[in-house]
């Protein structure tokens, strides 16, 4: 793995770890009294730890300045996220500085409100409580390694053995087709991938090492590459990159499985609703592969599909042995039986930590009874969620990022955590809490411990394994084969009332393949196939209280702040809805009345809704934004009554057209061709300037900044465009300010239909996309093209835009008049306007990065290649005495980018990465060269 | 010397007396009146106006203070826009245009008013209301020994009231 | 006799002075409401932020350059008529000159408060202005906005001295034709002593001329360097060379307009029906046919320049803008409005219908203003990127700015013509005497 400087510094700067860090409870910045040796007022120290947004336990490093958390980027140390993080983990100090966090420990009064109660006397209550011996549970979330057994440890203390690992996204049927665990599937080895509902770009099992894996089996080698098919109902993000995309009723997909192998997938084409074309392109891929894999979806019959796929065309491609710590997630068997002895009365006292099921739990309602019946239940959460909401104590945990602990998401990576900062409020690590409440309850956890406090029971694990602590701390972890004892163990579902675990797979198997049109339960209520599918940002619903990623449009709808309803426009004919009617919902005794979205990418007959909104606490954020659909989940993909009406609502999405037009804006190389550059690279730099320039163009003492953008990497994810709110702190505009088109993302991911028809003079809102098929998306990050004969700096009456002399378009905010003529004149639309003044509720601002200042109102502002970060290398560079490296500087978009779609670099120097794929790439093209503004971000024809 | 002023409410009687005197004195006379009129400007002693010249001199260095502006200002705050020079001529020639109009525009102005020499001053004392409404009138400067010829040949050419001043 | 005949022109126009009619009272409330609301939205945007508007990113500007633009076209007439006509000796200009030069600064000065309006930190307006100051920054001569600047505030300046050197004599007419009191005094003052001398009358007609001979080229590139704000962009339906005679003619199309819209009603209030007559709206009705064809040709021409480059985008967007655009409505309703309603005045009467000479005005002019909108902002909904094909509404606090300005317009014309006369008095004597001569 390249190695840059960067990374070496931070590489230093991990050495501060387990230095214990002041806590910033203070509201304002004063100079240090005494100054810890580890901290330098205006230096950034990083702190490795693990991300806890999602179970994939990506390795991270912390950014903090004068001991507050900044920044969150992926660890490069790291075997497989290898230095990258998606937005959920960019996102993960919003978790952190959420407003709304609960700030101390909590009770429930005799009028039923939670009221604040001090650590000691609820402790001291608690404890007796527990003296008493009740049959005591824990629910927590997927925990592995040290937390888990001290929960297991604490609860054989307590003399129980009850501990439910919930995870609403529990990969059940993987699992059951995978012999109870969930194998690595080594993607980048094979030639042919076929995926069956399977969003593993997203959301499914570890986004960020499948995506970077999925660069890896994209690659082009001599001409040729991995094909890659998905089969599903829904265009997903995943879809959209794939070369032929099979849409399909959810109810066949199985089917599909067995009709590839048979070779009977053309024939049968119509039967399945696809087209015989590519049906026939899938075919062929699939015959000449010689080491094909499938991946499985969410639900049951994705999962018998790949079952049986992987089992025919064994290419050794499934790691069994690799499995992922979501393995050991507790079966719904247990937490069905578990329910039932929560109803029974059976539990005394419930601990949960981080586990939501009053709010992701399909027919959540009958949990929420059961859980009333708990005479105790303590929550440990850092967030008021609805579980947390029904709790008689809060006793608040730190966020992962003010916590010690250690995640193994594989057996042979054990994440080691530690706190990137001192606890913000008045909460303490989950594990303290169960240690003193044991203590209270008068067990001797000097003796059944080994340890009082939890950093002492982690380090004791780790030193009995004879690891060596700091090291793994600086590292973050230990990731070459983990010793015995760390590696989570599995966890045997407890079965007191002996029932034999039911086989969701036989309720899930669809009845009929016929058009779910045809059995309408009344006039008018039509039943369509729900497919719900996690957010991608949201996942089960756990980020929905942080505004970055409800902010974030989803990669292919564009949709955010809120919840829509996809269906296919002849489903809407048959409902007589368009875009933004609404639509009621039932099933299973739960309804929800959602807005429609009518496009092409969705299969007729499926109804297409994501996961993660709709929460009635949870924070702002969350609170009353779209519906929650989890309590419709009968089933993986159930049959549900429609109904139209109640009113039209607006689907808060990102509009603009998705058709090019002929406008050749993503322009395409096709595979096996060989290329040529049709144009001459415009080169923003003296020698871009001829015949058809009036003037001779600048010069340029030192750098001249460009970037280059690989449109065949990119996959949509838009990691880069969380990185961007964190690192140049903009401001979020929520779902009004998205209707008025006032987003602030500095760089966006454009999406344009690939066949489209060129009907280019309608914007989507009015079209709503329609079309008998959806053809292949083309994802294309748009961010300033720092051109060389900018248009936006001539008009600006002030000189507030103007050209830097390392090339860079600067806009100076303080300078800025506000005239708006530079956006006017800017063919990318790059700019960004301040049209309030952008609040950050407290302590949300507490994350804004020092080193960008904050726009007030009225001003345009805009991409800036992260110029500080530019500045920070010169300035060391210069400190060191030599010149900056290639590489060395690394800007917010190009650092997270999963699959390495960015590369950035000075124009001057020649062997810049940068200098010689202008040089020497084929597919390298300007977009809007014609217009002859010599952007400086130059693309890379997307390869289809 | 003294003033005799000849008040006219006839047009052609008025621009008669101008005549005369125009033969007879040729200088040493003027007229009041509500309009301005060539045929009348020509029976004037007096023709000549330095207004052109100075409106001239105006646009003149309106011109130059404009484009030295833009030029100057751009060597003082040298910043590259668009690819071009800080000091790029050729959109300078519009402010240049607008300069040239306005410094030519306002040396006219101030020009005509001095040398009118209209300003901010009281009416001259035997300022006749008259003129300014439906009157004209002829005012002849000459030595009290012509006062009876001068006067004479007001009412002669049909002045309906004449008075020294 | 002569003196009869001057005797009536004083008394007729100057009468128009006299105390207000209970109506001019109500119609000066009615603008003092609209300024009071558009105020009190403006004082909103103010604090709050432009996002008060219903401006986006693909759209920068609407309504309040829209006006700015309109008004600015208004003020044009008024030079044009007073100026240009006067080089021209076409003698009818002399009676209206005076009410259309008002018009022209008043319009200057509605037009001039939008540029403010329109600015995000309006607080640091002054940061456009040339002016020597301790950071040595200056603004950028090369950008359009600077060219406005400049060409606006000579415009304001020049045409306010040559409307007041006209004024001089009548204001002395009216000095001396008012009993003792505040007005007497003021007129004095703004008479500057004017005593009505022929050597003063000689370097009058001098400057006048020269003042005349100044302000026609100008009026011509005022309006050219408004075009070129869009010219000289490179958004789709702005960068046109054709812009720069297309906006003048659009302008004192829209001017011309204007002046018949405020003297009809003007002539009857202040009963100067028989200085005000049917002749003069017949000429400028005239005017009119010829600068709605200029509009007509470059439309025409525009259309099929965009056909005729065969670039995509162009195609494209003329195709829009004629028929998919949300403005697709107002765009045909500006063809109509500004080239086929003033071929009608080609009929005798329909030229010398007082009413559809004020109903015509009125679609020419708000065929104007709506050309403007489509231009500016039916551009930029449909710029290069696709993915940002946006489109835009006014919203309430822009609604009121416009009101505001139409209020602020007609306030002020309507005290300029209770305190100054409304119609050339000297120039009309000089009229009234020539007509002598050809007599005799």
């Amino acid at each position: 793995m390249a190695f840059t400087r960067r990374e070496f510094l931070r590489g230093i700067g991990l050495a501060a770890g387990g230095v214990a860090i002041p806590s910033v409870a203070y509201d304002r910045l004063i100079p240090y009294l005494n100054q810890p040796e580890d901290i330098v007022p205006g230096v950034s120290t990083w702190f490795a730890t693990s991300c806890r947004e999602c179970p994939a336990g990506c390795g991270m490093v912390v950014r903090n300045r004068e001991s507050r958390v900044v920044k969150c980027e992926g660890n490069p140390l790291h075997p497989f996220s290898r230095g990258k993080l998606c937005p959920r983990g960019q996102a993960a100090p919003q978790g952190l500085y959420d407003p709304d966090r609960i700030r101390q420990p909590l009770r429930r009064s005799e009028l039923g409100k939670l009221e604040p109660v001090s650590w000691d006397s609820a402790l001291s209550e608690l404890g007796d409580m527990l003296a008493r011996k009740p049959r005591v549970a824990v629910m927590t979330d997927l925990q592995t390694g040290t937390l888990d057994a001290l929960m297991r440890a604490w609860l054989a203390a307590l003399g129980s053995d009850r501990l439910i690992t919930y995870e609403p996204i529990s990969y059940e049927h993987v699992k059951d087709t995978n012999g109870g665990l969930i194998p690595t599937y080594e993607i980048a080895k094979s030639d042919f991938l076929i995926s069956f509902a399977c969003d593993f770009l997203e959301t499914w099992v570890s986004p960020i090492e499948y995506a970077i894996e999925f660069a890896k089996m994209r690659e082009i080698r001599d001409g040729k590459r991995a094909g890659f098919v998905y089969v599903g109902p829904r265009v997903s993000m995943t879809a959209a990159n794939a070369d032929v995309r099979l849409m399909v009723s959810p109810d066949v997909i199985e089917q599909i499985a067995t009709a590839f192998l048979e070779g009977t997938l053309e024939r049968d084409a119509r039967k399945y609703g696809i087209d015989p074309d590519s049906a026939k392109a899938a075919t062929d891929g699939f015959a000449a592969a010689k080491r094909p894999l499938a991946l499985p979806g969410l639900a049951a019959n994705t999962c018998c599909g790949t079952a049986i796929f992987n089992a025919r065309r064994d290419t050794g491609l499934v790691n069994r042995s690799r499995r992922h710590a979501l393995s050991y997630v507790s079966s719904a068997a247990d937490v069905d039986s578990f329910t039932r002895d929560t109803e029974s009365g059976v539990i005394g006292a419930l601990v949960i930590h981080n586990a939501n099921p009053v709010y992701a739990m399909p027919q959540s309602e009958r949990f929420t009874e059961a859980l009333k019946r708990v005479p105790v239940v303590i929550s440990l959460s850092s967030h008021l969620d609805e579980t947390t909401a029904m709790a008689g104590w809060v006793l608040p945990s730190n966020t992962p990022l003010e916590s010690w602990g250690d995640y193994a998401p594989y057996p042979d990576v054990v994440n080691l955590m530690q706190p990137a900062m001192g606890t913000l409020f008045d909460t303490r690590q989950a594990g303290d809490t169960l240690l003193a409440l044991a203590r209270a309850a008068g067990v001797n956890t000097k003796q059944s411990f080994k340890a009082d406090t939890f950093v002492e029971y982690l380090r004791t694990r780790w030193s009995l394994a004879g690891e060596p602590w700091q090291e793994l701390l600086q590292r973050g972890g230990k990731f070459a084969g983990a010793p015995a004892g760390l590696t989570a163990t599995p966890i045997t579902g407890y079965n007191t009332l002996g029932d034999p675990p039911v086989d969701r797979r036989a309720a899930s198997l669809p009845g009929s393949t016929a058009d779910p049109h045809f059995h309408t339960a009344a006039p008018s209520i039509y039943s369509l196939r729900l497919w719900a599918f996690p957010d991608s940002y949201l996942y089960d619903g756990r980020g929905a209280n942080k505004w970055w990623l409800q902010e974030t449009p989803e990669p292919v709808v564009k949709g955010v702040w809120g919840s829509w309803a996809e269906i296919h426009p002849s489903t809407a004919a048959k409902l007589g809805v368009s875009t933004n009617d609404c639509v009621k919902i039932e099933n299973g005794g739960a309804s929800v009345s959602v807005p429609v979205y009518v496009w092409n990418g969705v299969k007729p007959g499926t109804i297409a809704i994501p996961m993660g909104e709709g929460h009635t606490d949870y924070g702002q954020f969350a609170r009353g934004v779209g519906v929650n659909i989890w309590p419709l989940l009968t089933e993986d993909v159930p049959l549900v009554n429609v109904t139209p009406g109640g009113g039209t609502q607006w689907v808060a999405r990102i509009r603009g057209s998705t058709d090019q037009s002929h406008r050749a804006i993503v322009q395409t190389a096709s595979l096996g061709e060989n290329w040529s550059r049709e144009k001459p690279i415009i080169m923003p730099l003296p020698s871009g300037y001829g015949k058809r320039d009036f003037y001779p163009g600048n010069k340029y003492k030192k750098h001249r900044w460009a970037m280059v953008v690989d449109l065949d990497r990119c996959i949509g994810c838009h990691a880069c465009v969380t990185a961007c709110y964190a690192e140049n702190n903009l401001g979020m505009v929520g779902a009004e300010g998205v209707f008025r088109r006032r987003e602030m993302s500095w760089i966006r991911i454009d999406r344009y239909v690939f066949d489209s028809a060129g009907h280019g003079y309608d914007i989507p809102e009015r079209r709503g996309d329609a079309g008998s098929s959806l053809g292949r998306l083309l994802f294309q990050p748009m961010l300033c093209q720092q051109c060389d004969a900018a248009p936006c700096e001539p008009v600006c009456p002030v000189f507030a835009a103007s050209h830097s002399e390392e090339g860079l378009n600067m806009q100076v905010y303080n300078r800025c008049v506000g005239t708006r003529y530079c956006s006017n004149n800017c063919p990318y639309k790059v700019r960004r306007f301040n049209w309030w003044d952008y609040k950050w509720p407290e302590p949300l601002n507490w994350q804004l990065n020092p080193d960008v200042t904050v726009r007030c109102r009225g001003v345009m502002e805009k991409c800036t290649f992260c110029v500080q970060r530019i500045r920070q290398a010169e300035i060391t560079a210069l400190r060191e005495q030599r010149e900056v490296m290639d590489g060395e500087i690394t800007p917010a978009c190009v650092q997270t980018c999963p699959t390495g779609v960015f590369t950035f670099g000075d124009l001057m120097d020649k062997n810049s990465r940068v200098s010689s794929i202008i040089e020497t790439d084929p597919r390298a093209y300007q977009v809007l060269a014609e217009l002859n503004t010599k952007p400086a971000v130059i693309y890379l024809k997307k390869v289809i | 010397m003294t003033r005799i002023r000849g008040v006219f409410d006839d047009w052609d009687a008025f621009k008669d007396a101008l005549r005369t005197l125009k033969q007879a004195r040729g200088s040493g006379y003027t007229a009041y009146g509500p309009v301005n009129l060539n045929e009348v400007q020509d029976l004037m002693p007096e023709k000549s106006s330095y207004v052109r010249g100075w409106s001239t001199l105006g646009a003149a260095s309106g011109l130059a203070t404009f484009f030295l502006m833009c030029v100057l200002t751009s060597m003082i705050f040298d910043l590259v826009v668009g690819g071009k020079p800080p000091v790029s001529r050729v959109p300078y020639v519009i402010p240049t245009y607008e300069g040239t109009i306005l410094f030519g525009a306002i040396f006219a102005f101030v020009a005509g008013l001095i040398y009118a020499w209209v300003g901010l001053r009281p009416l001259p004392a035997g300022y006749d209301a008259r003129f300014s409404g439906d009157a004209f009138g002829v005012e002849i400067t000459c030595d009290p020994a012509e006062r009876e010829a001068m006067s004479g040949l007001l009412r002669d050419s049909g002045a309906v009231e004449v008075y020294e001043l | 006799m002569a003196n009869v005949e001057l005797k009536r022109i004083d008394e007729e126009v100057l009468q128009s002075l006299g105390r207000p009619s209970p109506r001019y009272a109500a119609v000066m409330a009615l603008c003092a409401l609209l300024m009071a609301a558009g105020l009190t939205a403006y004082m909103f945007q103010y604090y709050l932020g432009m996002g008060v508007t219903g401006l986006s990113v693909p759209v920068g500007w609407a309504t309040y350059i829209t006006n700015f633009v309109w008004w600015i076209g208004i003020a044009h007439a008024g030079t044009l008529i007073s100026a240009i006509l006067f080089l021209f000796r076409a003698k009818w200009r002399n009676r209206i000159n005076r009410a259309a030069e008002a018009m022209t600064i008043f319009a200057i000065m509605t037009a001039g408060l939008f540029p403010l309006v329109h600015l995000g930190r309006v607080w640091v307006f002054f940061w456009i202005l040339p002016y020597p100051n301790w950071r040595h920054t200056w603004p950028n001569f090369k950008s359009p906005l600077v060219w406005d600047v400049i060409a606006v505030t000579t415009y304001l300046t020049v045409s306010t001295l040559f409307f007041y050197l006209g004024l001089l004599p009548d204001i002395a007419a009216a000095r001396d034709r008012t009993e003792p009191g505040v007005r007497k005094r003021l007129y004095t003052f703004a008479a500057l002593g004017w005593t009505g001398k022929y050597d003063e009358w000689r370097h009058y007609a001098r400057t006048y001329l020269a003042l005349a001979a100044l302000v026609t080229p100008l009026v011509i590139s005022v309006h050219s360097v408004v075009s070129w704000d869009f010219a000289m962009a490179l958004v789709k339906g702005w960068h046109t060379t054709i812009f720069a005679p297309y906006f003048v003619a659009g302008a004192i199309h829209s001017g011309l307009a204007t002046v018949i819209i405020l003297l009809i009603p003007l002539r009857k209030a202040l009963r100067l029906e028989r200085v005000f007559t049917l002749y003069y709206f017949e000429q400028m009705a005239l005017l009119m046919i010829l600068t709605g064809s200029i509009i007509a040709y470059s439309y025409g021409v525009e259309a099929f320049m965009s056909w005729y480059s065969a670039d995509v985008f162009e195609r494209q967007f003329s195709a829009f803008r004629a028929f998919h655009s949300p403005y697709t409505p107002w765009f045909w309703f500006m063809v109509v409005g500004n080239c086929v309603v003033p071929l009608t005045f080609f009929w005798k009467n329909a030229r010398t219908n007082w009413a559809w000479l004020l109903i015509a005005s009125i679609i020419v002019d708000a065929a104007m203003w709506f050309e403007r909108l489509v231009i500016i902002a039916g551009s930029l909904i449909h710029d290069y990127l696709p993915s940002e094909w946006g489109w835009y509404v006014p919203r309430l606090p822009e609604v009121l700015m416009t009101c505001f300005a139409l209020g602020f317009f007609t306030f002020a014309f309507l005290t300029f013509v209770k305190l100054f006369p409304s119609a050339a008095l000297s120039e009309m004597k000089h009229d009234a005497l020539e007509r002598e001569e050809e007599r005799i």
